[in-house]
């Protein structure tokens, strides 16, 4: 069977990630907005991330949002 | 199977016999052993917490693995796609994020599983499930199918993880759109028939193996639409109910549904009087003709020799055949079990790359044809 890739990461370690991308404080300080529904994520709030032209782009776990970047992703695939 | 058991435990002993026993389970159904390993580590974790990636990690690949290899015995072109969940690790720098290029989705530490089974799953669903037929549907389509299979793969696959999902996604979902709901909710229906993945997925998968030149997507979206309506309504029908229609013919999706079910033309076993108007799909060269009909009083033997004629005839081959249960309205309206005989012939001569030429001499001319709706025998 072919297998798909899907990257995930634990939240310790995302954590470390965030900082390192530089986003941690924004994050704690309710400064980041998920991509699609433009609200204010917090830490717990994130599904995924994924870079985007040169910025790191949070989408947060609102069941719409999930969807959305689906679609998103879909024709990101599409396109390639 | 059991005389080599026999011999297994008759020569060897008891402890190598399990031993090889155990390896050939793992063999022939990987992802079995997979959820089974989850459970060791999950006790294995009560002692050491490293232990817990591994338990989410067979977990949730193990199940969802199952899924999609059943799902292939279902719809017949769907190639089984499984996941394989890759940890990135806190070593990952900025540069390997940027250039690596992929989303990554956030696990919950344990006591959070099922939101971690729920999350995964949805973006396995999302990005793998007909990716090709994706692109000539609407987005309510798109997502209705995604909701729709994840709804069912929690139910068959881990029941306990169900309600995580209906409450994190499919009720706000349904509550925020009324054309996703209704259209999930004649999934269930045509589903219940035993129609949904052997007939509207796998339709869908010939579906995208198309290339349309001149795409009319509304048109495309709305034979999707008709599909759906007549599988729903063949869904809902009464056992006895000969005024509903029996035969769809789609264009786009160049299938033909029919249905070898009334009961005077099962008994006279007289397959000509279904052959006239196969020769009418066929020379308006539809790609696949089901013949679905109840597996009652000889009926399978009845529907084989329709299909020997579509062989012999129009050179058409029996692609899939298969035995499906179905739950469809009993004379007195109440809901009765049924095993429905379902066989798929498809033209030898498929087109896939659908040009100018092709659009006006054979999609054209019935663009506007009512028969695309169905006709009634």
């Amino acid at each position: 069977m072919n297998k798909e890739n899907l990257k995930v990461m634990q939240e310790d370690n995302l954590k470390v990630l965030l900082e390192k991308l530089g986003l941690l404080e924004d994050l704690n300080n309710g400064k980041i907005k998920c991509k699609f529904c433009k609200s204010e994520v917090l830490f717990d709030d994130i599904y995924g991330v994924f870079p985007e032209s040169g910025s790191v782009k949070i989408v947060c776990n609102k069941p719409e949002c999930i969807l959305q970047l689906m679609e998103y992703l879909r024709k990101g695939k599409t396109n390639k | 199977m059991e005389e080599v058991l026999v011999s297994l435990f008759k020569y060897i002993s008891l402890p190598i016999a399990t031993f090889i026993f155990g390896c050939y389970v793992v063999y022939i159904n990987p992802e079995k052993a997979q959820i089974w390993a989850s459970y060791i580590y999950r006790v294995l974790s009560i002692l050491n917490k490293k232990y817990r990636v591994y338990a989410t990690t067979n977990d949730i690949e193990g199940r969802i693995n199952h899924f999609a290899k059943n799902l292939s015995t279902q719809v017949i072109e769907h190639e089984p796609v499984g996941v394989k969940i890759v940890y990135v690790d806190a070593d990952t720098t900025k540069e390997q994020f940027f250039e690596n290029n992929e989303l990554i989705i956030k696990m919950y530490d344990s006591g959070n599983n099922n939101k971690n089974f729920v999350y995964a799953t949805m973006a396995f669903i999302s990005t793998t499930t007909l990716p090709r037929a994706k692109k000539y549907i609407s987005k309510s389509q798109r997502e209705s199918i995604d909701l729709f299979i994840a709804k069912k793969l929690f139910e068959e696959e881990k029941p306990q993880v169900a309600e995580q999902f209906f409450q994190d996604f499919f009720s706000p979902k349904l509550e925020s759109g009324e054309k996703i709901s209704e259209l999930i909710e004649t999934y269930t229906v045509i589903d219940k028939a035993g129609l949904f993945f052997p007939i509207f997925i796998n339709e869908l998968v010939y579906l995208g193996q198309k290339v349309f030149f001149k795409k009319k997507a509304e048109n495309i979206i709305a034979e999707v639409t008709s599909l759906i309506s007549f599988l729903r309504q063949r869904s809902l029908r009464t056992v006895g109910d000969e005024t509903a229609q029996s035969v769809f013919q789609g264009i786009y999706c160049s299938c033909a549904v029919v249905l070898v079910g009334k009961r005077l033309k099962r008994l006279s076993k007289d397959s000509r009087l279904y052959m006239n108007y196969i020769k009418k799909l066929v020379n308006r060269k539809v790609d696949s003709i089901y013949l679905i009909g109840p597996t009652e009083e000889g009926n399978n033997q009845f529907i084989s020799d329709i299909g020997k004629g579509i062989e012999d005839t129009f050179n058409y081959y029996k692609t899939y055949e298969k035995q499906c249960k179905a739950t469809i309205r009993g004379n007195d309206a109440k809901l009765v079990s049924t095993e429905n005989y379902l066989v798929l012939y498809r033209n030898p001569n498929v087109t896939n790359i659908i040009d100018g030429i092709y659009y006006t001499e054979n999609i054209e001319p019935y663009s506007k044809d009512d028969s695309i709706i169905g006709l009634s025998e």
